[in-house]
């Protein structure tokens, strides 16, 4: 009872800071929802960008790609060999040339992606038992295109061993169970325990974390820029009796980002990977929300931090526009984080993105909970502490620079009403 | 007042020394981005990725195994664990790419031609990084049990030369066509640096023309340029034209000199394609801002737009694998056809001749875009009513 009645003599005390700040936040709400720029960004954006990304990648893994035959040897078991690579998922036996230069013209002029070159010797190698290369060419315009094209090969070159090797046993006089045995000693065996989907469930989550981040800071920059357009004093907020408290301005200005981001990381963060399913291994319902909120705060308060630079509304947008794709290679997940050179691993430390999307994909993707991801947790705490640091002294440091303009022309007056009134007083005199 | 093309560029010129904007916008931003894709992937082919084993055997045979693992190029042994569970939770936490489990009694099963099975687990939450290391334990793998194989074969007597031939018949050779070294960097960063380039090219038209709307100096604008408002386009967007044209060709020498990415053909054609996928940009940038003249509705719709590009474009994620109905779509970006012109002349090396139908779009880009939404641009610099929310 104690304490309910000293919270309660501690809200009246403080009631008027209470007051300013819900006050700042009801303006703020209104500002978001009454400006096209910020309605666009928070809104639109998070909306539509993942869903016509979710789409593009629809599609899952790429299946068939199309490549050309040259075939110089016309025997059945290079007709085989042919065959088989046609058969695998992975690429498309779309033509077959008479001639390495055909092949050539087809795949400059992108008709085909890659090559297979058989040469005239090949059935005779294998039955006289010599190895027989085969030449295989894969096109460099997209790492995609190798990686196909290398993976259906060496599947076909493989089995193809393993047949050719039977036979030999097996015309040597072993049975087939022992000739099967005997070709290899181990079996190397692939098991993909996460993310079966491919590349498309891959980029997908860590474009949705991104999205987050980049959003909030340009809705920030936006809102900021027009309220230092209005202001005459290119001020950071309105002259307005309830803007009198620092911290009553940025807690009231970052709940209401806060309040809107709710429901826009559950729709980015669990309805969107629902709708094109991409795994979702965490826990719980709430493991996520739980995760992604000092995310949220840490992205807000660097948001309002790098806003006091920002004069202009539209500024915002320009120069953010421009970071969102490294900050998407500096996740570490399109490029791993022990290749990444030591400059940019720290310059990474610095985004909240970066643990962000490693927290976020190492649960969803990767089924960890939330004690294994703690790290990330602890880290995204720390970045939003600190930046909430930054933002108090960037305000800080805007409102002085105001209170020092003002403070000038306050002295400037006084010294001319001053001079004023000692010519006034020696007319007189 | 001095009036024409050339006093319009000289008023841009002014306006762009004395706001710093215009500065980070066409010189700070570029430089950034071409620095960061020079320095972040100078690797090329990422190594000593992590990766852990679990080896139930022990034996002489399993150490082999491990060691051989261990001295690959691109993974490196950071952990031996003792159970599955273990690296499982390893894997999850993202201190490993992949594990190999070696199965109890493994050295005698293969001793006694049992073919014992060794699992290694990969996921593709890294995709690249798992794709590598995937390859390279499997063709380490491969080999060992090759040459267990081999090492039979050889202590039965045969010859060695033939009993390779027997155990691995065919051998493929795989080539990448220009890029004999697989350098992985020039996947990410062949077309990303000129895009985004190209990106800020877009968001900078949009913005010079829309700042004059906004401020209400676009009458004045208009009447420098003779009352003519392509003259007054062309001189305000030329100096952009010209800088950004200019950072596109520094990352395409950057790339070919410094950083060794191959280029086949004639480099003079790749600038020509450069300045063209400037210029075809900014008349997207026209035509966004003369449809809505109001400058953050255009801002926000030419961001969306323009990162769209990166996907659309089919240089992440080829268009062949997308969904029917988005590959007419990709028509809609110039960076298709920067892409386009790439593949054409910097790896497959054609000559101009054979890659003019790039041009031929980027050219209708200019030609067509402008013209369907001058009226509408031309009504709101006319009566300055910009709409202020």
């Amino acid at each position: 009872m104690k304490v309910i009645k000293n919270l309660k003599k501690e809200l009246q005390a403080n009631r008027k800071a209470w007051v300013d700040m819900l006050y700042i936040f009801r303006k703020e709400l209104y500002n978001i929802f009454t400006d096209a720029g910020a309605i666009i960004i928070f809104f639109v954006a998070t909306l539509v960008y993942p869903v016509v990304v979710g789409l593009l990648y629809n599609n899952e893994m790429l299946r068939d790609a199309p490549i050309a035959i040259v075939d110089n040897d016309h025997s059945s078991m290079s007709r085989r060999y042919i065959r088989m690579i046609d058969a695998t998922p992975e690429v498309q036996v779309v033509y077959e040339c008479s001639s390495m230069a055909e092949a050539e013209d087809l795949q400059k002029h992108g008709k085909v992606h890659g090559i297979i070159n058989i040469p005239r010797d090949f059935n005779r190698n294998i039955n006289i038992g010599e190895q027989a290369h085969v030449n295989i060419y894969a096109d460099v315009t997209s790492f995609f295109w190798y990686r196909n094209i290398s993976m259906a090969t060496s599947y076909v070159g493989r089995t193809l061993c393993y047949e050719i090797e039977a036979k030999g046993l097996i015309a040597k006089g072993a049975t087939y169970d022992d000739a099967i045995k005997n070709v290899r000693k181990f079996i190397p065996q692939e098991r993909l325990l996460y993310n079966p989907g491919g590349y498309p469930s891959f980029i997908l989550p860590i474009i949705l974390i991104v999205i987050l981040q980049q959003t909030i800071l340009m809705g920030t920059g936006i809102l900021v820029g027009k309220t230092s357009e209005r202001s005459k004093w290119k001020d950071l907020m309105p002259s307005n009796v309830h803007y009198r408290g620092l911290l009553r301005i940025i807690f009231g200005r970052a709940l209401a980002i806060f309040i809107i981001y709710i429901p826009i990381s559950i729709y980015v963060l669990k309805i969107i990977p629902y709708i094109f399913n991409i795994p979702q291994l965490s826990a719980g319902p709430w493991d996520v929300l739980w995760f992604i909120l000092p995310y949220i705060l840490a992205s807000i308060f660097l948001g309002m931090t790098i806003s006091t630079f920002f004069y202009h509304r539209e500024n915002a947008l320009v120069v953010y526009i421009a970071t969102s794709i490294p900050i998407l290679l500096l996740t570490g997940f399109p490029w791993p984080r022990e290749a990444m050179p030591e400059f940019w691993k720290y310059v990474s430390y610095v985004l909240p993105s970066t643990f962000g999307a490693q927290g976020y994909i190492k649960m969803n993707t990767l089924g960890a909970s939330l004690l294994d991801v703690s790290t990330e947790h602890f880290y995204l705490w720390i970045q939003a502490g600190f930046y909430f640091m930054t933002t108090f002294l960037a305000y800080n440091w805007r409102i002085t620079k105001k209170a020092r303009i003002k403070a000038i022309e306050h002295r400037h007056r006084k010294r001319r009403n001053r001079l004023e009134r000692a010519r006034r007083t020696d007319k007189l005199s | 007042m001095k009036k024409g093309l050339w006093a319009i560029i000289q008023r841009e010129l002014h306006r762009m020394v004395k706001k710093p904007i215009y500065l980070v916008m066409t010189i700070i931003i570029p430089s950034i981005i071409i620095i960061f894709f020079a320095t972040f992937l100078n690797q090329g082919v990422p190594t000593q990725m992590p990766i852990a084993v679990v080896d139930f055997d022990n034996s002489s045979t399993s150490r082999m195994i491990v060691r051989s693992l261990d001295a690959g190029q691109m993974a490196k042994i950071k952990y031996k664990l003792p159970s599955y569970e273990n690296a499982k939770t390893k894997m999850q936490r993202g201190e490993i790419y992949a594990f190999v489990v070696i199965p109890r009694n493994f050295e005698k099963d293969v001793y006694t031609s049992k073919q014992p099975v060794i699992n290694f687990h990969t996921e593709y939450a890294h995709y690249l990084a798992s794709s590598l290391i995937m390859k390279e334990i499997q063709t380490t793998l491969t080999t060992i049990s090759i040459g267990a194989d081999l090492k039979v074969r050889l202590q039965k007597g045969e010859n060695e030369h033939q009993a390779m031939a027997q155990v691995n018949p065919i051998v493929n050779d795989v080539h990448i066509i220009a890029n004999s070294k697989l350098n992985y960097a020039l996947y990410l960063t062949s077309m990303m640096m000129p895009g985004i380039i190209c990106l800020m090219a877009l968001m900078c038209s949009v913005y010079v023309i829309g700042i004059e709307l906004k401020l209400g100096t676009s009458r004045r604008w208009l009447a420098i340029g003779n009352k003519s408002l392509r003259i007054s386009l062309f001189g305000k967007l030329i100096p952009y034209t010209l800088i950004f044209s200019f950072m596109t060709i520094i990352s395409e020498i950057v790339m070919e000199k410094i950083m060794g990415f191959p280029n086949e053909g004639s480099p003079i054609i790749m600038y020509l394609g450069a300045l063209f996928t400037i210029a075809a940009y900014q008349a997207v940038g026209i035509f966004i801002i003369g449809i809505l003249p109001s400058m953050r509705t255009a801002l926000s719709i030419a961001a969306f737009y323009g990162t769209m590009g990166f996907t659309l474009s089919g240089f992440t994620y080829p268009n062949y694998a997308m969904l029917s109905g988005v590959k007419p779509f990709s028509y809609l970006y110039p960076l298709k056809q920067y892409y386009d012109i790439y593949c054409n002349v910097q790896i497959n090396g054609l000559p101009f001749t054979q890659t003019l139908m790039p041009f031929v779009f980027l050219l209708c880009f200019w030609i067509i875009l402008p013209l369907l939404s001058t009226w509408n641009l031309k009504k709101a610099v006319v009566q300055l009513n910009y709409k202020r929310d």
